[in-house]
């Protein structure tokens, strides 16, 4: 098993009203506060699109199952698509285990999540 | 199940941990169903080997239980029992301190074969990623298998979170004494708290068709680990055990 790291989040934007949120490291009752600040201000933009890309979560708890569920709970309020795309076998166990695979919308990459968005902004 | 039953002079029985002792007096078997037979010592042993599995306090509340399910007429003796299960290492003697309700908890040496790791940290959320990692290393150093090593890694976080959140109620002072005892059988992790009682329905996991957050540590749990189980006899704090099956 790899070396777990601190929780780090990168905020990307590959078109301008779409939002990439990656966290990298581990999303612990510590961390996920910091998780829940960003995905906050993401759907606080009123932006078309917000894509999760959760490939790096080292590790996932109860913790940030709950902040991945507000995150849709906010976009799904304003209207805004939220995706999950690209995740690695932590934060699958999670969602899989809190059988929440059919509740979000998952892609396997976060280019394919970016075709989806624009396929359905179209 | 091993059975004493000496009227006068010595029996010697060695125990180890896990092992459970049930002393009693007859009233607890001498009791009358509904067509007048004796629930008798065979019928208690019965009882008893049915709940062989179980903790000191979960056995007595489920003896109980069952005799008073089989009795169908009124007591003519009273009743004592006790229920002495061997759990931690730590002390050489037993501690007078855990009896409730006829459960005591006192020490063993560990089983032949078992290796034990401890470590004690603060009741505070940044201590549970050096704990992961512990937990993570350990793991990989007997060999276990890197699926089963997230699941335990996951309900230990998910236990600590909840002392935390539960029994401390956020205070930092608190402290979580951690336990990992491997055997070639099993891997049992227990954590003491010295926090609020925690009523084991407090936490128990939601209906998972509400999607909201909260809820789901205790649901993770009982899904990674193959028993789970709180022990509620001490006086202070909390004390839970959880297996997985190696």
């Amino acid at each position: 098993m790899m070396a777990e790291k601190p929780l780090k989040i990168d905020v990307g934007r590959p078109s301008e009203r779409v939002e990439v949120v990656r966290p990298m490291g581990e999303v612990d009752m510590n961390s996920s506060p910091q998780l829940r600040e960003v995905l906050k201000k993401a759907a606080d933009r009123h932006l078309d699109g917000i894509v999760l890309d959760l490939s790096e979560v080292d590790h996932m708890d109860s913790s940030g199952v709950a902040v991945l569920i507000e995150g849709l709970r906010w976009s799904r309020s304003r209207g805004i698509p939220y995706w999950l795309s690209n995740l690695s076998d932590a934060a699958r166990v999670v969602i899989e285990l809190a059988k929440l695979d059919s509740v979000f919308h998952i892609s396997e990459t976060t280019r394919e999540a970016m075709e989806d968005l624009r396929g359905k902004s179209e | 199940m091993e059975h004493l039953n000496s009227r006068s002079g010595h029996d010697h029985i060695a125990l180890q941990r896990g092992d459970k002792l049930v002393l009693y007096t007859d009233g607890l078997f001498e009791v009358f169903g509904s067509s007048g037979a004796i629930l008798g010592v065979e019928g208690l042993k019965e009882i008893l080997s049915r709940g062989r599995e179980r903790n000191a306090t979960d056995l007595s509340a489920s003896l109980v239980e069952e005799v008073e399910t089989f009795r169908e007429r009124p007591r003519k003796d009273d009743v004592s029992f006790l229920v002495l299960e061997l759990t931690s290492p730590t002390r050489s003697r037993p501690s007078r301190k855990g009896v409730r309700q006829g459960t005591e908890t006192a020490d063993a040496p560990a089983r032949t074969g078992e290796e034990e790791v401890r470590v004690t940290i603060p009741s505070q959320a940044r201590y549970l990623r050096p704990l992961r990692a512990l937990v993570s290393r350990v793991a990989q150093e007997i060999g276990f298998p890197e699926v089963e090593t997230r699941e335990l890694v996951l309900s230990i976080d998910e236990a600590c979170s909840n002392i935390i959140k539960h029994a401390y109620k956020g205070a930092p002072d608190g402290t979580i004494e951690f336990i990992l005892r491997v055997s070639p059988e099993s891997i049992v992790v227990e954590l003491r708290d010295r926090g609020e009682k925690i009523s084991p329905s407090e936490i128990q996991g939601r209906e998972l068709k509400d999607v909201k957050p909260g809820g789901l540590g205790t649901h993770f749990m009982r899904c990674c680990m193959d028993r789970v189980e709180f022990d509620t006899s001490s006086d202070r704090g909390n004390i839970l055990r959880m297996t997985k099956r190696r």
